[in-house]
């Protein structure tokens, strides 16, 4: 019976996970990696009395129990059904209930999360974000949430960045479609429907630099996002291969700022989207389940180390 | 009819398989919990020839919270 100090819940093809398992597997610990789509070729008994999960996997025996020291949590906290129809009934319930599963992992409250999906579900609320980084001393964007533009008081010629409140991902006929931030002019704006649904009107800071920070237990690693030595109009996420991310440092106030914002939130790791434009850095937001593997190659940012050392 | 700002101008794109670049040469370990060379044994994450993140999405735009969903 091998005892699972370092529990990772992922999934088969989150490469992320691998780099975290590599680092784990060459300082010796013992680890296991559950993968949320690979559930059936495990067998899972938890004796919830005695607080004992026992999983047997690739024909390996392994025990959890409350001397469990870590989980690294890669699953998602928000269960959205955008595509439910797309599924079996066998893979709709096998979405709800293993997802309840994985999330009933929180039986183990004595090891250390990262992240909690608990504090997760609460740090991805974007508005409160917005409010924990203005008590914090973080500069925000003019920040307007509604679904009627008659009261954002536009002024002709201003541009808006436009975001959805959640991740807004969803089918147009066969196609899959993202809503990244668009800049738009305010007289385009009145151009459509935007009684629907709330979205979110932010002031466009231009000129900028954008930097993703990653907070990972202790660590701080920052990148500086260019095209061409240029900063980025609108949303950096649409320009994916032509841009340059450069590790550098961020002046010790915004560092502390970002430590203590991912405190607040009781998170140990947090992919911070941070904005400097003329009067200084802006917070833009933070993900707690934030993507940082390919820093590994683009800014030489080893958060996979970080990582191994929190959960150690 | 007016359509909603985000379905106009939203980024559309068509869906690939997951796992599909992944070479052959690749298997994954259950024990190890990564994938490596099958034959080199090297782990594929810093294997020369492995598919590794290029851009924060690989153009899956699942959103930063759905990891596989």
């Amino acid at each position: 019976m091998n005892k699972v100090d370092i529990l990772i819940i992922s999934n088969q093809y989150d490469y992320t996970t691998d780099y975290v398992c590599i680092e784990l597997s060459r300082r010796n610990t013992n680890y296991l990696r559950l993968n949320r789509d690979s559930f059936t070729n495990y067998q899972i008994k938890f004796n919830v009395n005695l607080g004992e999960l026992y999983i047997t996997c690739s024909g390996n025996n392994y025990l959890i129990d409350d001397s469990l020291k870590s989980v690294y949590y890669r699953a998602p906290t928000h269960f959205r059904e955008t595509f439910i129809k797309k599924h079996t009934s066998e893979q709709q319930l096998y979405n709800s209930q293993w997802m309840s599963f994985v999330r009933n992992l929180t039986f183990f409250e004595s090891a250390k999360w990262m992240n909690n999906p608990l504090n997760t579900f609460k740090a991805e609320n974007k508005l409160l974000q917005l409010k924990y980084a203005s008590s914090l001393g973080f500069q925000i964007p003019e920040t307007i949430v509604a679904n009627d533009i008659s009261n954002l008081d536009l002024k002709p010629g201003s541009q808006l960045a436009v975001k959805a409140l959640d991740t807004a991902l969803f089918t147009i006929g066969q196609k899959e479609a993202f809503f990244y931030t668009n800049i738009v002019e305010s007289d385009e704006i009145i151009k459509y429907n935007a009684k629907s649904i709330p979205l979110v009107y932010q002031n466009n800071l231009h000129p900028k630099i954008d930097y993703r920070v990653t907070v990972a237990g202790e660590d701080i690693y920052c990148a500086k996002i260019l095209n061409k030595g240029n900063g980025i109009i609108g949303d950096w996420r649409k320009q994916k291969y032509k841009l340059d991310f450069i590790d550098c440092n961020l002046p010790l106030d915004v560092k502390t700022k970002c430590f203590d914002l991912t405190s607040k939130f009781k998170l140990h790791f947090g992919g911070i989207d941070l904005i400097e434009s003329k009067d200084g850095f802006y917070f833009i937001e933070i993900n707690p389940t934030g993507e940082w593997a390919w820093l590994v190659d683009a800014a030489d940012h080893k958060v996979y180390k970080s990582i191994a050392g929190f959960l150690i | 009819m007016k359509k909603s700002i985000v379905i106009e101008k939203a980024f559309k794109y068509t869906p690939g398989t997951i796992g599909d670049d992944i070479p052959n040469v690749y298997i994954y370990d259950e024990v190890q919990g990564y994938w490596i060379n099958s034959k080199s044994k090297t782990p594929m994450m810093f294997d020369n020839n492995g598919p590794r993140p290029q851009t924060k999405k690989q153009d899956v735009e699942t959103g930063e919270d759905q990891k596989g969903e």
